[in-house]
This record gives structure tokens, C-alpha cells and sequence, in this order.
């Protein structure tokens, strides 16, 4: 369940900054160690929130059930932003100023990242594992206190264009690009405009139709590429699962054949797969995703563990990319905090996350960050939905 | 000068505020360190910014440099990079000013007789023949693109915002350090440290890169162990490999490169006389 916190009313936050005065170590701040999380756990994108946080929950659990990190016990407390970043400038203030957290983990949404961040740089505090590839949580050199797991959008939208140039065959200038209208479809929009460039075709000549964040209105966009669907070759989506699908189907039903449709992780695989299977047959099938973490059904060890402490921490939830993503993100973490020692600050977890250098958790490729770099992990995994839908591994090489 | 005497007097020259190409021989001069990329670096970076992200036509983009050995090494990176788009010496567009000046007339009276030919200027100046030469060029109603290489880059934004509304359009400056208000931890680092020992001065991209410099050096020391002299000292800067100071590349030296870095960030000048750092690729 969603703690959700009540509205922040002055007499709370007075209390809580009394409290703070008063008693700067507390004891709960000796046994535990509190992250926040931030993101949408009301509106057509909760699911994406809720599975996030529950691959980071049971990474927490399953530490805390080993004995936690140097003694201390690791404990989540996510507030909803609804997915609108006007909320999540308050939802992050009452994190990092009236919860106090340690760091703020598995952030969804690219827009609230943008609000965050200098929320998260001014006070200090971590800012981890945002389920985002945005550049400007890739600054070079990166902010000190914003640490990625996973590949940029830059890595995934790449992989994508090139796979569908080199492999399917389909001239650059027939990509069109369809996205979310704000920092989310500008990120993803603008990898696709640096490989297309790559190309040596024009950016600027990219068919890019839009639908509004927080709603599956995606008629105009329809329409638009089914016009000029005869000088396309494909669609490269930057979407969530409810317009994704909805515009999926919009394409479908307007007869619209022979285009690939591609979408980018945040997506939320299996969400898609969902809705799209629901629509009756026809419609899921060859429908790509990329991914950044490996499948979560896969026989690797790490993955293995993943639904073993799935099944035993969150035996309602079922194995899926997101929650991989926040359970990985969670271990990365884990690492970072164990190596910093008993009772560091978030200063020793920045330095000891600076030092982790080939750390190989089983993922598919070995994690680092450093001084000049703050992703850990670089790779792009293919995915592609059946009639039923399943999503199968699809080699993009 | 000093680079050759200090040869001489077997002593190291580390870490000069130039990106010249004297200073970067091939093989390089025992004596002679550097920290930063080049300047024939930074202006390949402007071409390729100008073609490939820009999507101006490379047949199009005219040089200004100063007249000088300064001048020379940004004309030759443009010239190299003009290069791989086919593009040759003799056609792209010359124009200089005397050293010491912000004396662009002679230059401007050269762009507007081929300004049907140019979109953007590539410049190696420093920031006050720059502003000029900007400013003139915008007074003509000329809409053209311009890059300069790592000038005092307060010095230009102030010349520009102070000419009125549009003069900061389309004008991007190379740097060969990172943006000295970054949030990086390395930065953070670099900003304390300014605050307790030179306490009143603001970041600025002269004083990190000297800062910068200085801390490989430092590594060097460090890595030479007592009894230093300068041949210890030479060796161990050349032992330096992969150095992650925090700037976002890694510095290297060996036998063979006596240039530890070779980044070059963009900064777009923006309308309130600010910078944005943009990607040059």
C-alpha cells in the first residue's frame, strides 16, 4: 500500500522541525535509514509507480531480513505526484525536508525528475536509480548526488534507430517519432534526433506527433502518421503504456499495415502487453520494446533471486521489467552503503558509490560509477510483445 | 619563450594556459605538460557543432582568427575538420585582426563583400575582438552562426548583453573545463576550496582550469616520492594513465602525449548573459 502522506499543513512541518532542533540524532535515525521515493500511485500511470516500488520494497525487505546494512535497517516511504511535476516539487520537499530522508530512490517520471534534482543537489541528499534516461540526469561531469543504474534514452533510442536502419532496413527519413508533450517526449525526441543526424538525414524533417501526459488522447496522432503512413517505415514511441496502446490500437484499426512500432522502457512492458492482449488479437503482436534491465522471467542466478524474493516479499506481484529495475537499482544502492561503513553520511555514500568498479551483480554486464560517472550500467535489451501477450527477447544487433 | 628556456634549465613546463600547437609537438617535449585539449581541438568541435548538430553547410563557415601563432592553431583544427567534408584550404574564407586589438574592420569589410557566401564564423580570439567582431557582424544584419574558442567568457557575454536584445543569438563558445557552477563533486570540491583560500573570488573557467591543472600536478609530485627531481618528475607524470579527477573524461600522459585531456564542452550564450552547456555532437 501507498503510505501516502497527509496534506503538509505549517503546525506539522513546525512539529517536525522542532523535533528536528530538539533531538538532531534521533534514535530511529541510528537504527534505519529512510529513502523516499517519488511518483505516480493515482492516475492512468500508477501501475508504473507501484511496480517500481515494488522491486526497490523487496530489495529492502530481503536486505532487512539479512540483518540489514551495518546495522541499520533500510526503510521506504513513497508519496504520489499523481505523474504531474507540479506536484512533485512538494512531494520532495516533504522528503527531504520533513521525513529527512537519506536520498530519494526509483523517482519515475523524467519531468519530476527535472524538479527534483536541484531540490535533491541543494539540500544534499541522494537521488538514485531514477526510472528516466534524461540527459539532465547525465550531466558530464555528473552532479554529485544524482546516480543512474540504468542506460540514457540517448543508448536506447540509438540502439532502436540503428536496429531499425541496419537490421530491418528502413531509411532514417521514414522514422517517425510519436511522445508524451514535455520533458519525457523532449528526451527521447532528441535521441532519435542525434542518431538520425548520425545518419546524416535531417532531424528537423522527423514526423513527431504528440498526446498530452496524464491522458490516452491520442486521436490527432493517429490520424497525422496514418496520413502519411505510406512515406513511413516506422514509429519510434517515447509513451506511457495507456497512450502507447491506445495509439497502438488507433493504428490498427485505421488499417494502417508494415509500420515496426517500437517503444522505449519506461513504457512499462508488460503494462502494454497487457492492454494491448485486452484489445483481441492483432493487436500486440510484433509490437518492440527496448528494455534496460534483463528480462525479469530469464534463468540467471540474480534473476532467479529476484523472483525468489519476489515471490516471498510481494507474493501478490508478478515479475516485470520496472520492478526489476527498481529491485536492481535497490541492490546498487545496497552496495554503495554497505561499502561507506557503519553510520555514514550521505557524503561516505557518495564516495564509496565513486569506488565501485566492476561490480558484477549478475545483470548481464558488469556496474560501476566513478568520479565521471554516474550510470552504471550502459546496455540495451531487446523485447518484443506475441499475440498473446508475451514478450519474447529480440536481438537488435 | 618560456617553454624553450625551461627546456634549457631542465625544468618541467606543466600545465600552460594555451592550447597552442607549440606546445603539442609530436613526439612532445620532454619538459612540456599540458592539461587542457587544444585549441585546434576546440575549433574542430565548433566545425563539427556547426555541420552536424547546426546542419550548416561546411562549404559555408569562414574563419577569424588573430594573427598570430594564437590564430594559426584554430585555423589549422577548423582547416582539419573542414577537411573531412571535403571542403579545402584555399576556399574557406580568411579573416584576422592584429594581435593586441580589437582593430575587426578590416575583417568585417571582408565579410560583407562575401557575406553571400557565409553562415558562420568560426573564431580564435580572444573575447574582446570577438564581441566586436560579433556585434559588427550583427550590426549588418548579417544572420550568421559564430563559435569562439575558451575566451574570458564573462568578458563576452557582458560585451554582448550590454550591445541590446539579439546580439547573444547564436553565439557558442568553446571550453576546455567544465562548467564551474556544476553541481559535479569535483566541482563542489574545486568551489570549497576557492572559498577558504581566495575567499571574494567567484568561479570562473580561468581559475578551475589552473585549479585542474594544478592537481595533476600534484599527482605527479605525489607519484615522484621524495628526492624529486625533474627527470623523476617527468616520469612520473608520464605514468599517469586514466587519472577520473571528476571533470567527465579521464587524464592520461605517456612518453608520447604530454596532453592529459582532450574534452571540449559547449556553452551557448544565452539572452541574460548566461551560459547553457550543450552537447557538441
Amino acid at each position: 500500500m501507498t503510505r501516502r502522506l497527509e496534506r503538509r499543513g505549517p503546525i506539522r512541518t513546525a512539529l517536525a522541525l522542532a523535533a528536528l532542533v530538539l533531538s538532531p540524532i534521533s534514535r530511529a535515525d541510528d537504527a534505519e535509514l529512510l529513502f523516499g521515493m517519488v511518483g505516480p500511485f493515482t492516475g492512468p500511470s500508477k501501475e508504473m509507480g507501484e511496480s517500481v516500488r515494488t522491486g526497490v520494497r523487496v530489495a529492502f525487505a530481503a536486505q532487512n531480513d539479512a540483518g540489514g546494512v551495518n546495522g541499520r535497517r533500510l526503510r521506504l516511504v513513497a508519496v504520489d505526484d499523481g505523474f504531474e511535476p507540479a506536484r512533485t516539487a512538494e512531494a520532495v520537499r516533504e522528503l527531504i525536508y520533513g521525513r529527512n530522508v537519506f536520498g530519494i530512490i526509483g523517482e519515475v517520471g523524467t519531468p519530476g525528475a527535472k524538479v527534483a534534482v536541484p531540490l535533491a543537489n541543494a539540500k544534499g541528499v541522494l537521488f538514485f536509480g531514477a526510472v528516466s534516461g534524461a540527459s539532465f540526469l547525465r550531466n558530464n561531469p555528473p552532479d554529485r548526488y544524482v546516480f543512474n543504474y540504468r542506460a540514457s534514452y540517448q543508448e536506447e533510442t540509438a540502439t532502436i534507430v540503428r536496429y531499425l536502419v541496419e537490421v530491418r532496413r528502413i531509411p532514417p527519413g521514414r522514422i517517425a517519432v510519436f511522445t508524451q508533450d514535455d520533458a519525457f517526449g523532449d528526451a527521447g525526441f532528441e535521441g532519435v534526433a542525434r542518431i538520425v543526424r548520425h545518419y546524416r538525414a535531417d532531424p528537423a524533417r522527423i514526423l513527431r506527433v504528440r498526446y498530452r501526459r496524464n491522458t490516452a488522447n491520442v486521436e490527432g496522432a493517429v490520424r497525422e502518421v496514418a496520413r502519411r503512413a505510406k512515406d513511413l517505415g516506422a514509429v519510434v514511441m517515447v509513451a506511457t503504456y495507456k497512450a502507447a496502446a491506445r495509439f497502438i490500437e488507433g493504428l490498427r484499426d485505421a488499417r494502417v499495415r508494415g509500420l515496426a512500432l517500437t517503444n522505449v522502457s519506461d513504457v512499462g512492458a508488460n503494462m502494454l502487453a497487457e492492454e494491448l492482449a485486452q484489445f483481441g488479437p492483432g493487436y500486440a503482436k510484433g509490437v518492440i520494446v527496448t528494455q534496460v534491465v534483463p528480462l525479469p522471467t530469464a534463468k540467471a542466478t540474480t534473476i532467479l533471486e529476484y523472483r525468489d524474493e519476489l515471490r516471498k516479499y510481494a507474493p501478490d506481484a508478478r515479475p516485470g521489467f520496472l520492478s526489476l529495475e527498481g529491485w536492481i537499482s535497490a541492490r546498487l544502492l545496497i552496495e554503495g552503503l554497505k561499502r561507506a561503513g557503519p553510520g555514514a553520511g550521505v557524503e561516505k555514500v557518495v564516495d564509496a558509490l565513486e569506488g565501485i568498479h566492476g561490480l558484477d551483480l549478475g545483470v548481464g554486464t558488469p556496474l560501476g560509477f566513478g568520479p565521471s560517472e554516474h550510470q552504471a550500467s550502459h546496455p540495451v535489451w531487446g523485447t518484443v510483445i506475441d499475440a498473446k501477450g508475451g514478450l519474447d527477447p529480440l536481438d537488435l544487433q | 619563450m618560456a617553454a624553450p628556456y625551461a627546456g634549457q634549465q631542465n625544468a618541467v613546463f606543466f600545465g600552460p594556459l594555451s592550447g597552442a600547437d607549440l606546445l603539442r609537438k609530436n613526439p612532445p617535449d620532454r619538459h612540456v605538460f599540458n592539461f587542457r585539449a587544444s585549441l585546434a581541438a576546440e575549433a574542430a568541435a565548433a566545425v563539427r557543432y556547426l555541420v552536424e548538430v547546426r546542419r550548416i553547410d561546411p562549404k559555408r563557415i569562414a574563419t577569424l582568427e588573430q594573427d598570430d601563432d594564437f590564430g594559426a592553431s584554430g585555423r589549422r583544427g577548423a582547416i582539419r575538420q573542414l577537411g573531412t567534408y571535403g571542403v579545402s584550404e584555399a576556399s574557406v574564407l580568411k579573416l584576422t585582426y592584429p594581435r593586441n586589438t580589437a582593430d575587426v574592420r578590416q575583417a568585417i569589410a571582408r565579410l560583407k563583400e562575401r557575406a553571400g557566401d557565409v553562415d558562420a564564423v568560426v573564431m580564435t580570439a580572444t573575447y574582446k575582438p570577438a564581441a566586436t567582431f560579433v556585434r559588427r557582424g550583427k550590426d549588418l544584419g548579417l544572420k550568421l552562426f559564430y563559435t569562439t574558442v575558451s575566451a574570458d567568457s564573462g568578458g563576452l557575454s557582458e560585451e554582448l548583453v550590454l550591445s541590446g536584445q539579439g546580439y547573444t543569438d547564436d553565439v557558442l563558445l568553446t571550453q576546455v573545463v567544465p562548467v564551474p557552477t556544476s553541481p559535479a563533486s569535483t566541482l563542489i570540491r574545486y568551489r570549497k576550496a576557492l572559498e577558504k583560500y581566495s575567499p571574494g573570488e567567484k568561479p570562473g573557467s580561468t581559475s578551475l582550469e589552473a585549479w585542474i591543472g594544478a592537481q595533476i600536478f600534484i599527482e605527479g609530485l605525489r607519484r615522484a616520492g621524495r628526492d624529486l627531481d625533474t627527470a623523476k618528475l617527468v616520469s612520473a607524470l608520464e605514468s599517469i594513465q586514466n587519472l577520473d579527477l571528476g571533470i567527465g573524461g579521464m587524464i592520461s600522459f605517456g612518453p608520447n602525449e604530454h596532453q592529459g585531456s582532450h574534452m571540449v564542452w559547449g556553452w551557448l550564450l544565452q539572452p541574460d548573459g548566461s551560459y547553457k552547456q550543450v552537447s557538441l555532437e
